[in-house]
């Protein structure tokens, strides 16, 4: 230990750790053993199959949880059905007191969640307590609004039934408040499946909802990895499906669900663009760049991985945040002191060192600081690239890690252009002191969050969601409610199945008696594209 | 084309790929229309709707002699198009948004935001009507859209593109394509420069759709073989179609 006199000179940060004994202790109470949440309790069943979570500090096991198989989902399914005629028959008041009683007990928790999640994932408990428990409640007390409102503001809404839901590990609980606020607030019941490498979170939550004497069935949680997540997606007594997770995996369920009458709503990858001008207030920007890039070690799909500098600034604001990386604190997430914990599991930290590997054989710049990260756990030192070429894999892949590529611009058009140059298009950042230019930009941007001198800001009562292939969904605000709605009169309608009407044309009847010269409607058979009306291609007409 | 008693009516295009593909690339360099201002735009639907309104026996009276609907019916189809084009004349500047109330010291702006281009597929009942009910909300906040129309009486729609010829509605926001319109979907939902599919017709064809939709996850809003009743305004008209017609982008700023 450094004498005090020391530290003044060196400035450097002396440990200060959270205590994690009630969160140990929480598990221990367990005896380190979960279930799924079905019907109101942790349900047991024959022939359960484990899998282990895993503490990304040192690789050691935290808890055995059961991979939930076809016969606990589909419990957890009919817990759910059983519960919705009377959990959408309640008044908007009572859901609302429901919520709110939620949302004071998560509160009242937060501590334990905050170090839980820290255990669980990695991130650093500056994160998880200061920043996302605050968010989670906040979700919950907006949607108990919303609750109490629904009737007034979705005139003729209802909502849609049993709701499948499956949720990434980058914000454990906070993913899950924002699925389950607003699909409970519109008056559907849930079936919820954890992301595998973080479920105790859900777990605890789980806990809560019985402290806070929710109705049995209408909140379930499974447990499992993709498996789980495949029964949830194809099960027939679902209604609507809500995934936050990768593209492919978007992709895949958009396919699996088509044709089956399920709802959707996807929120994927992005690979977020950051733009400096050289007009911007670079202080506070590169500050931005820090709090938005490394925080949860860079695995927030909104992270603003791709920073676009313009020219005059590119050298000055890198040289600012190689210092500013170089002060980065990797280590221990459970110390207050830390900005960076481990990477969740060892397959992402495998993945993320692939993809820096093969950036390197690309011809990017690279930069990391001269320290290195501790050696046990799945740590990962930040990394910066520079003169990114737009259509290297390291500027198209969403990497999720703690990885930023920086690459220049000259003007306003080619920042948007270089911007909008990937398949996504999640959130955007950007930052002048210039209002104009600011506002010229924005609507350009093909980004569902646009930051204007700020970065990663969230709140309930503002959808956030992508455009393009980082999905289609609102979370949060007056459209995310939509997604959880249906128009009442909707069950009640015929089928254009069962009608006669024919979709395709038919052949003309050659002993039918042709309309008179007067009758006839058109004269050429025409397309209409753009100004012309354009001959069909193939030439052929229907007669 | 025939008629409902299936005599010779005349006769329709049949598209293929490459109309379609030519269609969207004219649907994209009408992008001057998702910058027009709203009251222009609702103008322009109103200049549609009194264009077709001159019009308007002649229409009723194709409809009936096409489809076989009474003349008391193909009236109300024709008279119903008009009020619906007008209807969301009216909407144009009056759909605009929300300033959120965050938790912070924040202006957090929710802009309604066109697509772009948006592929529209039509049912076979009804063509003028359904044509309009689709493509008037979507071009209304700033699509531009590429219209399959009723695949079995495709004319009164090509019929509707002349009245749009002379409405100054700008080329290429709304571009129509005849044909098969359960082929002619699949390819629509299967272009990547699509970005929004709206699909009303069988229960199969929705499925076809959601799963082309897959390359670019395009927002795809299918009836699932379900029949709205097209003169019923809470079920073919309103505030859902203009949701379902922009994506919301929120800016935030910072305030005070």
């Amino acid at each position: 230990m450094s004498s005090v006199g020391e530290i003044f000179e060196t400035m450097e940060y002396g440990p200060s750790p959270e205590a994690a004994e009630v969160a140990v202790e929480w598990l221990e109470e367990h005896r380190r053993e979960f279930y799924p949440f079905i019907d109101g309790e942790f349900a047991r069943f024959i022939d359960e199959c484990y899998f282990e979570s895993i503490d990304p500090r040192d690789g050691r096991t935290l808890a055995r949880i059961v991979r939930c198989g076809e016969i606990e989902v589909d419990a957890a399914v009919e817990a759910a059905k059983l519960a919705f005629p009377r959990w959408s028959a309640l008044t908007g008041y009572e859901r609302a007191r429901y919520l709110r009683t939620l949302a004071c007990q998560i509160q009242k928790h937060a501590r334990l969640f905050a170090l839980l999640e820290t255990l669980d994932s990695g991130k650093a408990i500056r994160e998880s307590y200061d920043l996302e428990m605050a968010l989670v409640v906040r979700h919950f007390y907006y949607h108990a609004g919303w609750a109490h409102l629904r009737n007034e503001t979705f005139i003729g809404y209802e909502p849609i039934g049993v709701c499948g839901q499956i949720i990434p590990g980058n914000f454990p609980l906070l993913m899950l408040a924002w699925k389950l606020a607003p699909a409970l607030a519109a008056g559907n019941t849930v079936v919820i499946k954890p992301s595998a490498s973080t479920s105790l979170a859900a777990l605890l939550f789980a806990e809560v909802l019985q402290q806070s004497q929710f109705p049995p069935g209408v909140v379930n949680i499974v447990t499992g990895d993709s498996s789980t997540g495949e029964l949830i997606v194809r099960h027939r007594d679902i209604q609507k499906i809500a995934f936050t997770g990768s593209t492919e995996v978007g992709r895949q369920i958009r396919v699996e669900t088509a044709g089956s009458g399920k709802h959707l709503s996807l929120s994927l990858a992005g690979k977020s663009p950051f733009i400096v001008f050289d007009d911007a207030d670079l202080d506070s920007a590169v500050e931005g760049i820090v709090n938005a890039v490394w925080s949860s070690q860079g695995e927030a799909c909104r992270a603003g991985n791709r920073l676009l500098l313009q020219e005059s600034i590119y050298e000055k604001v890198l040289a600012n945040l190689r210092r500013l990386m170089e002060a980065l604190r990797v280590g221990d997430p459970l110390d207050r002191g830390i900005d960076m914990g481990p990477i969740a599991t060892a397959e992402q930290l495998q993945q993320i060192q692939r993809l820096v590997e093969q950036a390197k054989a690309d011809g990017a710049t690279f930069w990391q600081p001269s320290w290195v990260p501790p050696r046990e756990g799945f740590f990962c030192a930040p990394v910066l690239f520079g003169d990114v070429e737009a259509s290297s894999a390291l500027a198209q892949i969403d990497i999720a890690g703690p990885v930023l590529m920086a690459s220049s611009f000259r003007d306003a058009s080619e920042a948007v252009e270089l911007a909008n140059n990937t398949n996504y298009g999640l959130t955007a950042s950007i930052w002048t002191e210039n209002m104009s230019t600011a506002l010229e930009v924005a609507p350009k941007l093909k980004a569902g969050t646009v930051w204007i001198n700020s970065a990663s800001l969230f709140d309930a009562a503002s959808g956030f969601g992508g455009y393009r292939e980082s999905g289609f969904a609102r979370e949060g605000g007056n459209e995310g409610m939509y997604e959880y709605l249906i128009p009442g009169w909707e069950r009640c309608l015929s089928s254009y199945d069962k009608h006669e009407f024919d979709l395709h044309p038919r052949p003309v009847g050659s002993s039918a008696r042709n309309l008179k010269a007067e009758e006839l409607i058109n004269r050429a058979a025409t397309h209409y594209i753009g100004e012309n009306r354009s001959r069909p291609i193939a030439g052929t007409a229907l007669r | 084309m025939s008629d409902s008693e299936g005599r010779f009516a005349s006769e329709a295009a049949m598209g293929n790929r490459k109309d379609i593909r030519n269609a969207v690339e004219a649907a994209h360099k009408a992008e001057d229309w998702s910058r027009t201002p709203a009251h222009e735009r609702g103008r322009t639907l109103c200049r549609i709707a009194e264009n077709l309104s001159i019009r308007a026996g002649e229409f009723s009276n194709r409809l009936h002699v096409l489809t076989g609907v009474g003349e008391w019916e193909s009236k109300r189809e024709v008279d119903k198009a008009i009020e619906r084009l007008c209807y969301y004349a009216a909407w144009t500047d009056k759909y605009d948004g929300h300033v959120h109330q965050t938790a912070y010291r924040n202006v957090a702006l929710a802009m309604p935001e066109p697509w772009g281009v948006m592929g529209l597929i039509c049912p076979s009942e009804h063509p003028l009507l359904w044509l309009v009910t689709l493509s008037a909300p979507a071009i209304a906040v700033g699509n531009r859209v590429v219209a399959i129309p009723s695949a079995r009486f495709p004319t009164p729609a090509t019929d509707f593109c002349q009245v749009l010829g002379i409405s100054s509605l700008p080329p290429g926001v709304i571009n129509l394509i005849t044909g098969h319109s359960d082929d002619l979907a699949k390819v629509l939902a299967h272009h990547d420069d699509v970005a929004a599919i709206w699909y009303v017709g069988s229960s199969k064809g929705s499925a076809a759709v959601e799963r082309e939709s897959r390359g670019n996850l395009k927002a795809s809003w299918v009836n699932r073989g379900k029949r709205r009743n097209l003169f019923d305004d809470h079920q073919v008209q309103g505030w859902e179609y203009l949701r379902h017609a922009v994506q919301i982008k929120n800016i935030w700023l910072p305030y005070g």
